[in-house]
C-alpha cells in the first residue's frame, strides 16, 4: 500500500486556523426501531475550510450521518450547527448545504446548465447572474461551453463534475460529498480527487466527506474520523490515523497491517510465540493482546547471527513462505515460528530478493509495533 | 438478428398479423357497403352507412355517453391510483402489502364476475342506468392498471434526485412540480390513455348496469347487432378504432417526444 506515497502536502499550520469550529456535532444519535443505533453519540467538530473525511465500512453509520447533517434523515438526539447556527431541525432545503450524491443525481430532463442554476432559480438569482454564474461554475470543473448537453450524453467524470458544479454554484455553507468516487474507474477517480481537493482549497470551503476507502481519506483530508458500529472510533489527522491508531479496528482498517496475537509481559513488553519484543503497548501493563505491525515496516536482510543486530531493534528468524510480485512491490509472506507476517520491499530499493524457503531476518523498530487489548 | 429471419419464420409473423388484423381487413371494405345488409364482399359501394350513423340518434348519444363516461373516468382513476401509488411506494405502513393486492385484485377477476357482483350492489344502491353507477363500475376495473402503472412510473424514478432538489433549496410543493411530475410523465400519460380507452371499450360490465335512458356506445353497437343485420356496426367499429389508432399515436409522439427531452 502506498498510502503515505500519495498523500498530497496538508498544511501544517493547523492551529493557527483551525481552533474554532465551524460545524459542530454533538452527541449526535440515530436510533432504528427500539434499540438499533445507526449513529450513536458522535462528537466532531470542523474548522472553516477543512475537509473532514468520514471513513469506514458500509453499514458504519457514515451516510446516515452526512443526511442528518444535510437534514434528509432527522436526528434521534443531539445538535448540529453550522458558524453557531442551530440547524438540527431546520428543514432540509433551508439548510444552505451543498450536496454531492454517490450516483451524482442530475435532473435527467434538464440540461447540464438547467440543473446547475436550479438552484439559483431556487434562490430567485437574476437570470443574466444565474447565466453568468453558471458558466464560471462550469469553468471550474473544466467543463466550459457544455451547458446545453443533456447528462446522458455525458460520461461518469464529467456527470460528477457537474454535480459538483450544480452543488458549488449557491455557494453553500457547507459541502458534503456522499462517496463521490465510487462510481469512478481508477485512473479518473485520482484525477477527480486531486481535482475536488484543489477546489475545496480554492474555495476554502468547509466540507465532509464519505468514503470507504482510506486511501481517499488520507490523501484528500485535513481531518479523518474513523467510524465503526456507529460510533467515532477516531479522529485525527491523517498521519494520526495511519502512525497512531487508537484502537485495533483502525489500525486494521486503515492501511495493511499484521495483527499477531500475543500477551502482554509488561509495559511496552510483548510476548508473541516463544520471543518478547519492546513495543507500544500504550499504557497497558498485562493481559492478552493484538500486535499490530505495518508490512512495510519490516525490512529483510538474508539471515545472520541475530547478534548482529542492534538491540534497540525488533528482529525475527524467518522462512519465506510465499511470494507476490505485485509491480511497486513484492510481498513475502514470512513463517516466523508459528505466526505469518506480510511484508512489502518496493521493487526499485530491493537490494535483494528472496526465494520461497528462503531463511531470512526481519526487523522492526518497537514503535512501529502497536499493541492492543484483546 | 433482424434482416437474418428465415422464410417459414417470416411466414409465421404474417400470419400472425393476418390474425391479428383480420378484423380489420373485414369490417372496413365493410363499412363502406351501400347494400341492405351484411354480405362479404359487398355488392355495393358508398358511404350509405356513415350517413346513416351520424343521423342516427342512438349512436350519436351513445358516442357521447361514452365520451363523458370515460374521461370522467381517467381522471378520477389518475385522482385515486397516483396517491395509491406513491403511499404503497414512498411510505411504510401496515398492511401496505394487503392495501397493493386489494387495489389489484380485480384484475384477477373475470368481468362477468365482477359485472354480476356489481349488479347486485347496485340493485340496492339505486345506481342501475346512472352515470353514477357507470363511472363507478369503470373505476372498478380502470383503477387497478393505473396503480400498476404509477407504481412501476414510481420506481423508475432515478433514485436521489428528489433530495438534490431539496438539497438546493427546493420546498417539498416545488420538488414534486419540478422534478417529480415532470419525470413521472410518460407514467401518467400512458395510465390516463389505457383508462380512456378501457373505459370506452367496456362491455361486459355495462351490459349489466345500463339502462334504456343511459347506454354506452359499446352497448348501443350491441344491442344494435342483435336486431340488424345492416353494415352500419361495421362504418362504426371502424370510426371506433380510427379514434382508438390517433389516441395511440398522440400517446406514441407525446411519449417519444417525452423521452428525447427526459432520461
Amino acid at each position: 500500500m502506498q498510502t503515505q506515497e500519495l498523500r498530497q502536502e496538508t498544511p501544517a499550520a493547523e492551529t493557527n486556523t483551525g481552533d474554532q469550529a465551524f460545524l459542530k456535532l454533538k452527541g449526535i444519535t440515530k436510533r432504528y426501531g427500539a434499540d438499533y443505533m445507526a449513529v450513536d453519540d458522535l462528537d466532531i467538530d470542523v474548522p472553516k475550510g477543512k475537509l473532514l473525511g468520514l471513513l469506514g465500512p458500509s453499514g458504519c453509520g457514515k451516510t446516515t450521518t452526512l443526511r442528518m447533517i444535510a437534514g434528509l434523515l432527522d436526528i434521534t438526539r443531539g445538535k448540529i450547527t453550522i458558524d453557531g447556527d442551530d440547524i438540527s431541525h431546520k428543514p432540509p432545503h433551508k439548510r444552505d448545504i451543498g450536496l454531492v450524491f454517490q450516483n451524482y443525481a442530475l435532473f435527467p430532463h434538464m440540461t447540464v446548465a438547467q440543473n446547475v442554476a436550479f438552484g439559483l432559480e431556487m434562490r430567485g438569482v437574476g437570470r443574466t447572474e444565474a447565466r453568468d454564474r453558471v458558466e464560471e461554475a462550469l469553468e471550474m470543473v473544466r467543463l466550459p461551453g457544455y451547458g446545453e448537453r443533456k447528462p446522458k450524453e455525458m460520461s461518469g467524470g464529467q456527470q460528477q463534475r457537474v454535480a459538483l458544479a450544480r452543488a458549488l454554484v449557491i455557494r453553500p455553507r457547507l459541502l458534503l460529498l456522499d462517496e463521490p468516487l465510487s462510481n469512478l474507474d481508477a485512473k479518473l477517480r485520482d484525477d477527480m480527487r486531486i481535482e475536488i481537493r484543489e477546489i475545496q482549497q480554492r474555495l476554502q470551503i468547509t466540507t465532509v466527506f464519505v468514503t470507504h476507502d482510506q486511501v481517499e481519506a488520507l490523501t484528500m483530508c485535513d481531518l479523518v474520523g474513523v467510524m465503526h458500529r456507529g460510533k467515532l472510533a477516531q479522529l485525527g489527522t491523517p498521519e494520526d490515523i495511519y502512525e497512531r491508531p487508537e484502537d485495533l479496528f483502525v489500525a486494521d482498517f486503515v492501511g495493511r497491517t499484521n495483527i499477531l496475537d500475543g500477551e502482554i509481559e509488561a509495559l511496552d513488553r510483548v510476548r508473541i510465540g516463544a520471543s518478547v519484543y519492546p513495543c507500544n503497548t500504550r499504557g497497558l501493563t498485562a493481559g492478552k493482546a493484538k500486535a499490530a505491525i505495518r508490512p512495510h515496516r519490516i525490512s529483510l536482510t538474508p539471515s545472520r547471527d541475530r547478534s548482529l543486530v542492534s538491540m534497540a531493534t525488533n528482529a525475527a528468524h524467518g522462512k519465506v513462505t510465499r511470494v507476490t510480485y505485485i509491480g511497486d512491490v513484492v510481498q513475502y509472506d514470512i513463517d516466523i515460528g508459528g505466526n505469518t507476517l506480510t511484508t512489502e520491499v518496493h521493487t526499485a530499493s530491493a537490494g535483494h530478493s528472496f526465494q520461497s524457503g528462503e531463511k531470512l531476518l526481519c526487523e522492526w523498530k518497537p514503535q512501529d509495533m502497536q499493541v492492543f487489548g484483546s | 438478428m433482424i434482416g437474418q429471419l428465415t422464410i417459414p419464420f417470416r411466414l409465421l409473423v404474417a400470419c400472425i398479423y393476418l390474425f391479428l388484423l383480420a378484423p380489420i381487413l373485414i369490417v372496413l371494405p365493410l363499412s363502406f357497403s351501400n347494400d341492405s345488409y351484411i354480405t362479404f364482399p359487398p355488392e355495393s359501394w358508398g358511404l350509405r352507412w356513415y350517413a346513416a350513423m351520424f343521423s342516427h340518434a342512438g349512436f350519436a348519444q351513445a358516442l357521447w355517453i361514452s365520451f363523458v363516461i370515460a374521461v370522467t373516468v381517467t381522471i378520477l382513476g389518475l385522482a385515486a391510483g397516483v396517491p395509491a401509488a406513491f403511499a404503497i411506494r414512498r411510505r411504510q405502513f401496515i398492511g401496505r402489502e394487503f392495501l397493493l393486492n386489494l387495489f389489484t385484485a380485480p384484475l384477477l377477476l373475470p368481468s362477468i364476475v365482477l359485472g354480476l357482483a356489481i349488479l347486485l350492489v347496485f340493485v340496492q344502491a339505486r345506481l342501475l342506468g346512472t352515470y353514477t353507477g357507470l363511472i363507478i363500475a369503470h373505476l372498478i376495473i380502470t383503477t387497478p392498471y393505473v396503480i400498476r402503472i404509477m407504481l412501476t412510473a414510481f420506481s423508475t424514478l432515478p433514485p436521489s434526485v428528489e433530495d438534490a432538489a431539496t438539497m438546493l433549496g427546493a420546498s417539498p410543493f416545488t420538488v414534486v412540480r419540478r422534478i417529480t411530475l415532470p419525470l413521472m410523465m410518460p407514467g401518467f400519460i400512458a395510465s390516463a390513455a389505457l383508462s380512456f380507452l378501457l373505459s370506452f371499450d367496456e362491455v361486459v360490465i355495462s351490459l349489466f348496469i345500463t339502462g334504456p335512458r343511459l347506454r354506452t356506445l359499446p352497448v348501443e353497437i350491441f344491442d344494435y347487432v342483435e336486431s340488424q343485420t345492416d353494415p352500419m356496426t361495421a362504418a362504426v367499429s371502424v370510426v371506433l378504432v380510427a379514434a382508438t389508432l390517433l389516441i395511440i399515436f398522440l400517446i406514441e409522439r407525446t411519449l417519444g417526444l417525452s423521452k428525447t427531452i427526459g432520461k
